[in-house]
């Protein structure tokens, strides 16, 4: 098995790394238990449009969720991978007769996708739980809300795996993701205000790209047009589309970017 | 066999992932919170007057009723869907002719149907729905009632946590136990075989 399929050498010594036992196990109970605290939600919001039902207790119960992952997303790449440079784990995987492409999707299935597939199985557990027609009847709604969500978590660990792999660093690259996370939350609410007091659409549209899932709340009234809301009029349901695949496009943009840098530019010393 | 051997291993853990899952909805469907409690009494119940509460219920929620009246006084507790409900109920009062209008109505449920008291836990409720506790007094004298709702919420509703549960349990012990098989086999065998 070793010699036919190295990637999955690579992945298997890399998941043993990550998630030794039970760190995985726990990880399960907690994200299936926690959005489940929310639940009484699930039944007090009756009022506006179903599908807004299911956007807000998706979001309401996924807040500490996303945090958590975000954590987790911190410690497996801007420590994590920087740190195996500096040990030399990474110039013994460059010894493995591997593309450097296949080592660094690699890390990205271990670092970013696992993290965001317990996101997945939380809001599964949750829907299927308690609000298993709901989530049948607007199945749309539910994947694209739930792409919304993962969205949120996909931008800034993409920005994260770019400083992990120029930075090459544990603790400078620990504290670059940190900072770029926040950030990014800044931004966010610098446009929200600005939105807010001048109305400018283009600032709005900013805002709405980089968080999709606001764009979709707003759309189905979930949240109203408030004095915290961007200002502007309603988003259609094509501009909540197109902000989420824009939002994608971006992070996309940065896996590129880190993969590139990682192909051609990464030397690891 | 070291291919099996790696196969069981992923196969643990991924089994074990589904026990704490399991263990997750469990835990949860144990907790019940108090979502919210409604008390009225009168001195002065009229014929044909009633004194009522409604509040909406789901697969989650229990109800907890206490109700007490005078002499002539029944306590109906009735279970309705939200669209008939709610028009007789939000722009008037109810009284006894349009109560038994509601209960003459197809989807209305009566859940129970008690002279003068009435103590008693509901739960189960299949779809979203609303419960009516009324006291109605269809007697020929004034008299006193009073009524008491406690709603709780339990965090998962039962029947689905108990099937999740258990299905997750099961899957959880079936992936695990190819793996447990081999650690026992190759205890059997000694140390050779570790």
């Amino acid at each position: 098995m070793g010699k036919r399929w190295p990637a999955l050498e690579i992945l298997a010594i890399d998941l043993k790394e990550a998630y030794r036992f039970p760190i995985p196990e726990l990880m399960a109970f907690l994200y299936a238990f926690f959005p489940l605290t929310f639940s009484h939600m699930a039944l007090t919001l009756t009022a506006g449009l179903e599908e807004a039902r299911l956007l807000l207790i998706m979001s309401l119960s996924s807040g500490l969720v996303s945090f958590i992952t975000m954590v987790l997303i911190l410690k497996n790449i801007s420590y994590g991978l920087a740190n195996e440079v500096k040990k030399g784990l990474i110039q013994t995987y460059l010894t493995y007769p591997v593309r450097r492409e296949t080592l660094f999707l690699v890390k990205l299935v271990s670092g970013i996708l696992i993290p965001a597939a317990y996101v997945v199985l939380s809001i599964g557990v949750f829907t299927a739980l308690n609000l298993p027609d709901l989530a049948l009847k607007h199945l749309d709604v539910l994947i694209v809300g739930l792409l919304a969500l993962l969205a949120d978590v996909l931008l800034p660990a993409s920005l994260m795996l770019l400083a992990a792999v120029v930075v090459k660093r544990g603790g400078a690259s620990l504290a670059i993701g940190i900072a770029l996370w926040f950030a990014l939350g800044v931004v966010n609410s610098m446009l929200l205000m600005i939105g807010n007091l001048t109305g400018w659409e283009n600032v709005i549209h900013a805002y709405y790209l980089l968080s999709p899932l606001e764009a979709l709340l707003v759309y189905y009234g979930a949240i109203g047009l408030g004095p915290i809301m961007p200002g502007g009029g309603k988003p259609e349901l094509w501009h909540c589309h197109a902000y989420l695949i824009g939002n994608y496009a971006i992070s996309l943009a940065f896996y590129s970017l880190a993969l590139m840098y990682f192909v051609r530019r990464f030397e690891p010393v | 066999m070291m291919d099996i051997r790696r196969a069981s291993y992923v196969a643990v853990r991924l089994g074990l992932m589904a026990v704490m899952i399991s263990l997750a909805i469990f835990v949860a469907s144990l907790i019940v919170l108090q979502a919210g409690t409604y008390e009225a009494h009168t001195s002065a119940l009229y014929p044909s007057e009633v004194i009522y509460h409604y509040d909406r219920v789901g697969p989650n929620i229990i109800v907890e009723v206490r109700a007490w009246g005078g002499e002539g006084t029944v306590v109906y507790v009735l279970l309705c869907p939200p669209e008939k409900a709610l028009p007789l109920l939000e722009p008037m009062p109810l009284n006894t002719t349009t109560l038994k209008a509601l209960m003459a109505q197809e989807d209305v449920e009566v859940l129970s149907e008690a002279p003068r008291k009435l103590h008693r836990t509901f739960s189960g409720f299949g779809e979203t729905a609303i419960i009516l506790v009324a006291i109605s007094n269809e007697g020929h004298h004034i008299c006193k009632a009073g009524l008491s709702m406690v709603v709780k919420v339990r965090l998962v509703p039962l029947k689905r946590s108990r099937l999740a549960s258990t299905c997750l349990l099961i899957v959880g012990l079936i992936l695990s136990s190819p793996y447990a098989l081999l650690k026992l086999r190759e205890r059997g065998r000694g140390p050779e075989f570790a």
